[in-house]
């Protein structure tokens, strides 16, 4: 990789690594992580929908 | 005898030389080697090379084709596999350290019948951490080397933008085949859940994994569909039965076919003004060619699904690493070991709340191909970001998260920064073949497909 490049790269994974200084979920990914929780908890499942499985076999439009 | 642009040769035409034996697949290979030499300090495509193995498995290839033994249109064909692929006495470090030296004493399904089928195995290509969003490699894209190829697919897009290989394959989690496969003006096919087996391929999340080929056209990209897919005991979740031949849907008439378009200023709307206008022309050409074009409402629980996507990934990672994460939390990228931890924080009732959520939204889904044949979107909201952040994944996720067969085709370039730009077909379980007749006709009426990266 030419040098300039490297240098470029490293800086960036350094910028990375330097966003978990205080912990290993930065505080963005720990809200977005209860976003997700309260929307999936506040959908209302009508009671005959099982959890998605591993699929097979032929399902029409 | 080799062309100059040897590089820029779809499989189709390669095969059609090497089935006349005008072409050696041992010539093809060090064509691609030699160029590899050249270009891989600058585009970091590759996470391991093996140029002996190659050369062997094309001189193979190559006393079968003088013997009269032509395996298929894919014999003698170099290609790459990301680095989450095993691949038997090859080193598949998944882009991780945790994974360190890992030599797997087997292939992956795909590598075998990849072998079957008679292709030439380059190498290994870059990926993000495990295929997670985050633990970027160095890999840089060609068409402007300051800017991102996208992932976690990043080297095979790559590899096969700067004519490094004649196609590779990914794999899909979130948006890891599309994304960068638009970025990188390059032609892609998830596949539907459950049509190629994952049998030897590092889990990033069981029920949305998907693998895929990056190549340059729709017809090359049915090709290798053909001979990757198909059921193994090995993988539960493959589709039983018979396969259908998806090369025969490149014949197909796509006058009279409909395609919906949703709303441009919602879910899919892009933030790139080029993106919009690139797609706006690329519907004009499909309605020249008689497709019915129809605006389509999407599944009002949108939000929703991108939760438990997100959700499900993270369970199913965790599960997945938990025994290598208990020893060796350490030496896991830290944006991959977020997700791990928030994984291990949930609940085995969100973990099947999401998965219902799921159920849903591929059941509103699959209501959308009612009245549709494909829909078209499209591919990224952005256009290749510099720097090294793979971009957003958010118009693929839909199409992963129901299992869906969607396809993204090169439809322009932005005129400010000549990047490329992708047009996403999708359609309903087991629809690849639509995806295929409107993609490769829309390839013989454009151009967009055959430019190549200024390397």
């Amino acid at each position: 990789m030419p040098e300039r490049q490297q240098q470029e790269y490293e800086a960036f994974i350094a910028l990375e690594h330097s966003k978990y200084k205080d912990g290993h979920v930065t505080p963005e990914e720990r809200e977005s992580f209860a976003g997700d929780l309260r929307l999936i908890r506040s959908f209302l499942l009508p009671e005959h929908i099982a959890p998605n499985a591993a699929y097979r076999g032929e399902m029409k439009p | 005898m080799i062309a100059a642009s040897v590089h820029e040769m779809t499989i189709a035409e390669a095969a059609a030389l090497i089935r006349a034996r005008r072409l050696s697949p041992v010539e093809l290979t060090e064509a691609y080697l030699a160029r590899i030499d050249r270009l891989e300090p600058r585009v970091k495509a590759w996470a391991v090379m093996d140029p002996e193995r190659a050369l062997q498995e094309a001189r193979e290839a190559e006393q079968a084709v003088m013997a009269g033994r032509v395996l298929g249109p894919l014999h003698g064909i170099p290609y790459g596999a990301k680095d989450i692929i095993c691949t038997a006495g090859l080193r598949t470090a998944a882009g991780s350290q945790a994974n360190g030296d890992y030599v797997p004493a087997a292939n992956a399904a795909v590598i075998d019948k990849l072998k079957s089928a008679g292709a030439v195995l380059l190498g290994k290509t870059a990926t993000t951490e495990y295929a997670y969003q985050g633990g970027e490699p160095p890999t840089r894209n060609p068409w402007d080397l300051a800017r991102t190829p996208g992932g976690s697919s990043s080297g095979s897009a790559a590899a096969v933008s700067a004519g490094m290989a004649s196609f590779t394959l990914g794999t899909q989690t979130f948006g890891s085949l599309i994304r960068p496969a638009a970025y990188n003006g390059l032609t892609c096919m998830k596949p539907t859940f459950g049509r190629v087996s994952r049998f030897g391929v590092f889990a990033a999340s069981w029920s949305l994994d998907h693998i895929g080929a990056f190549t340059r056209t729709v017809e090359d990209n049915a090709l290798v569909l053909e001979a990757i897919s198909g059921e193994d005991s090995r993988d539960p979740s493959t589709l039983q039965g018979h396969m259908p031949p998806f090369t025969n849907a490149l014949h197909w008439d796509v006058n009279g076919m409909t395609a919906g378009i949703p709303a441009p200023d919602g879910f899919f709307a892009p933030q790139d003004e080029a993106i919009a206008a690139a797609l706006e022309q690329a519907v004009d050409a499909l309605r020249s060619l008689g497709i019915r074009i129809r605006r389509v409402e999407l599944p009002a629980c949108m939000q929703e699904a991108v939760a438990a996507h997100k959700t499900v990934m993270r369970a199913e990672g965790a599960a997945y690493h938990m025994e290598m994460y208990r020893t060796r939390a350490d030496s896991y990228g830290p944006a991959m070991r977020e997700q791990l931890e928030l994984g291990y924080e949930l609940s085995a009732v969100d973990y099947l709340q999401a998965q219902r959520v799921r159920t849903v939204f591929r059941n509103e889904m699959m209501k959308l191909f009612r009245g549709i044949d494909i829909l078209l979107t499209p591919s990224t909201p952005t256009l290749p970001l510099p720097g090294y952040k793979t971009g957003s994944p958010m118009f693929n996720g839909p199409f992963t998260n129901a299992g869906l067969p969607s396809m993204t085709v090169p439809i322009g370039l932005d005129p400010a920064t000549r990047l490329p730009i992708g047009m996403q077909l999708a359609g309903p379980i087991m629809g690849e073949a639509a995806l295929i007749a409107v993609g490769h006709r829309y390839q013989t009426a454009t151009g967009w497909h055959r430019l190549a990266a200024p390397l």
